[in-house]
């Protein structure tokens, strides 16, 4: 049976073109190539908040048959997340999780740095990122009649130079190696 | 793009008002009225060919200037409300904005009388009266139909009355034998253009299997037909293909390689799906990844139309995937060439609708006393907006929550 891995976003609508590559590209670089990885979409979560509380509450019953579960919301409003992995653990769920810095998009923009204005540094401290710097990007080089408006396309451009990735973004790095463990536990 | 639209006396829509916008989905029980609504837009799409009244709710066989053209659903014997006195006539009032032209809006207005395939009244504006059937005073003896502009001169003398069988619209967007000025003529050219660029796609696994009889085509047949040539023509265009394959892609839980299509003995084209290095043609494809494809080649069209219909747009289509189906119907409305229009008996197409959609998410329920479809936007059914805080939409459906609150 292949390991399943369950992505939790703060929205599937346009993460999970982002997240699912990302995820699966992280279980081959773990040796886990065949990993089922399955961005929730049900419940439809609607923010932050949404996604805590469905975590806490509906989600253990419903995705128990998970191997791992991966919440990887925007950094924004993150907090104490350390807590809700410790009390998932208490009821069996193996969640870890890994707040994007400053959004989820950032990911995906780490491979496309040569085309932006801005440098890394600022954009991960970006307020307003997906508004001010990932739309116009996404208008420019993506493709509005493709699914995601070609988020897809371009994450894998980021995907090539995954470990250019993990560099600028040390919370893949930092997850990439919690993974790493929990698989070797669990082996 | 048509932004409003009120109807009377039509089939089961006594009065209707609906403001309309890129995507429109209709929802409510079976015969609740949702197909009239899109025989209504049928309607608009027969006056935008320029057809008589009979033409437009009889049918028209093939001629030289136009292909078949089917009747609505029961014919003008069927076509007004049944409870309206035989003096209601029917009458459809359309708000729209031209295609290409953010600016340029129109108001246009026809009623006539199914019974006898005649006009009653008939005006159009835009920003101005361009033709007015009112203050010409028309008699229902008088053999002919006059219109006038407006401020009251004469267009026609009374022995060069137009029909009565066939909207004026349509004879203004023909240049009215010179007697209309060019840029009124054009004008109406325009928005019949409009109306008539109308496509209804209901496509079927039957057609989408088989063999296209065209090589390449601009637009696909309402049940799916020439859909491997439209494919053929979406990938002789790299960047459309590229677009149309990531919607297949993430619909098949296999990785989906690449679409094209394979060739019979006289090189007619027959769709099919590449996955794992292995072509899989049409035949072996299942109904709900046919359909899929085709709805969404549908947005791929070389040609296409200013107006999209679609009943029952979920047919055949997995339940988890049905977001994917909301969010290619968002995104190609979002980008502005189409107006979609759509019917759906799924909660879960609901459940995905974002909150902004619900004023375009319009509710059928047909009153069974009195036969007739009420239609109205979710935010107009009462208690709705409070009630969408604490009960998901695909609840207050699948219950019937909101065939009791109407």
């Amino acid at each position: 049976m292949s390991l399943r891995v369950l992505v939790i976003p703060e929205d599937p609508t346009h993460n999970g073109y982002i997240l699912k590559p990302l995820v699966e590209r992280m279980m081959k670089e773990l040796g886990k190539p065949n990993a089922r990885v399955t961005v929730l979409t049900s419940p439809r979560l609607q923010g932050y908040d949404d996604a805590v509380r469905a975590i806490r509450d509906e989600l253990p019953t419903r995705y128990q048959q998970y191997d791992v579960w991966l919440f990887m919301p925007d950094a924004d409003r993150a907090s104490n997340l350390d807590v809700l992995e410790k009390d998932l653990k208490k009821r069996g769920v193996s969640l870890l999780c890994c707040p994007a810095k400053p959004e989820v998009e950032a990911w995906l923009l780490a491979g496309h740095r040569e085309k932006l204005k801005l440098e890394w540094k600022q954009l991960r401290a970006h307020a307003r990122l997906k508004e001010e710097v990932f739309e116009p990007f996404l208008t420019k080089h993506g493709d509005e009649r493709a699914a995601g408006a070609g988020r897809s396309a371009l994450m894998d451009v980021t995907l090539r130079s995954y470990d250019s990735l993990l560099k600028a973004c040390p919370e893949l790095k930092e997850l990439q190696e919690r993974l790493r463990t929990v698989l070797e536990g669990r082996a | 793009m048509i932004e409003r639209i009120a109807i009377q006396n039509f089939k089961s829509l006594k009065t209707l008002d609906l403001k309309l916008g890129r995507l429109n989905l209709f929802i409510g029980t079976n015969a609740s009225g949702k197909s009239n609504f899109f025989d209504a837009l049928r309607v608009l799409q027969g006056i935008g060919y320029g057809f008589t009244i009979h033409e437009i709710l009889d049918g028209k066989p093939k001629s030289a200037a136009s292909e078949v053209w089917e009747p609505i659903r029961g014919g003008s014997a069927k076509a007004t409300f049944t409870g309206a006195a035989d003096a209601d006539d029917i009458s459809f009032h359309v708000w729209g904005r031209l295609a290409g032209d953010a600016g340029q809006e129109w108001e246009y207005l026809v009623c006539f009388s199914a019974r006898d395939g005649r006009l009653r009244q008939e005006w159009l504006s835009a920003g101005r009266i361009i033709y007015d059937s009112e203050p010409a005073g028309n008699a229902a003896e008088d053999p002919a139909f006059h219109v006038r502009f407006h401020g009251g001169r004469k267009i026609w003398q009374p022995h060069l009355g137009l029909e009565k069988s066939r909207p004026v619209l349509g004879h203004l967007a023909r240049g009215g034998n010179g007697k209309w000025s060019k840029g009124h003529a054009e004008l109406a050219q325009r928005i019949t253009h409009d109306l008539a660029n109308m496509q209804r796609i209901d496509p079927s696994p039957i057609f989408l299997r088989g063999y296209s009889q065209a090589q390449t085509i601009q637009r696909m047949g309402e049940r799916g037909e020439n859909f491997a040539a439209l494919i053929r023509a979406i990938c002789a265009d790299e960047k459309a293909k590229k677009a149309y394959v990531s919607w297949l892609k993430e619909l098949r839980p296999a990785e989906v390689e690449d679409v094209g299509t394979l060739q019979g003995a006289v090189g007619e084209p027959l769709f099919m799906l590449k996955e794992g290095g292995q072509e899989f043609p049409a035949p072996v494809l299942s109904d709900g990844t046919l359909r899929f494809a085709a709805i969404t080649a549908a947005f791929f069209q070389p040609d296409m139309p200013g107006i999209l219909t679609i009943e029952e747009v979920e047919n055949g289509i997995h339940a988890s995937r049905l977001r994917l189906l909301v969010e290619m119907l968002r995104n190609r409305a979002k980008a502005g060439q189409t107006q979609i229009m759509a019917t759906t008996h799924s909660p879960i197409v609901l459940a995905w609708l974002k909150k902004e959609e619900y004023a375009t998410t319009f509710f059928c329920k047909r009153d069974e006393t009195t036969g007739e479809s009420h239609i109205c936007s979710l935010p107009k059914v009462p208690h709705f907006e409070d009630t969408v805080q604490k009960q998901p939409i695909s609840d207050l459906f699948a219950e019937g929550w909101l065939e009791d609150a109407l």
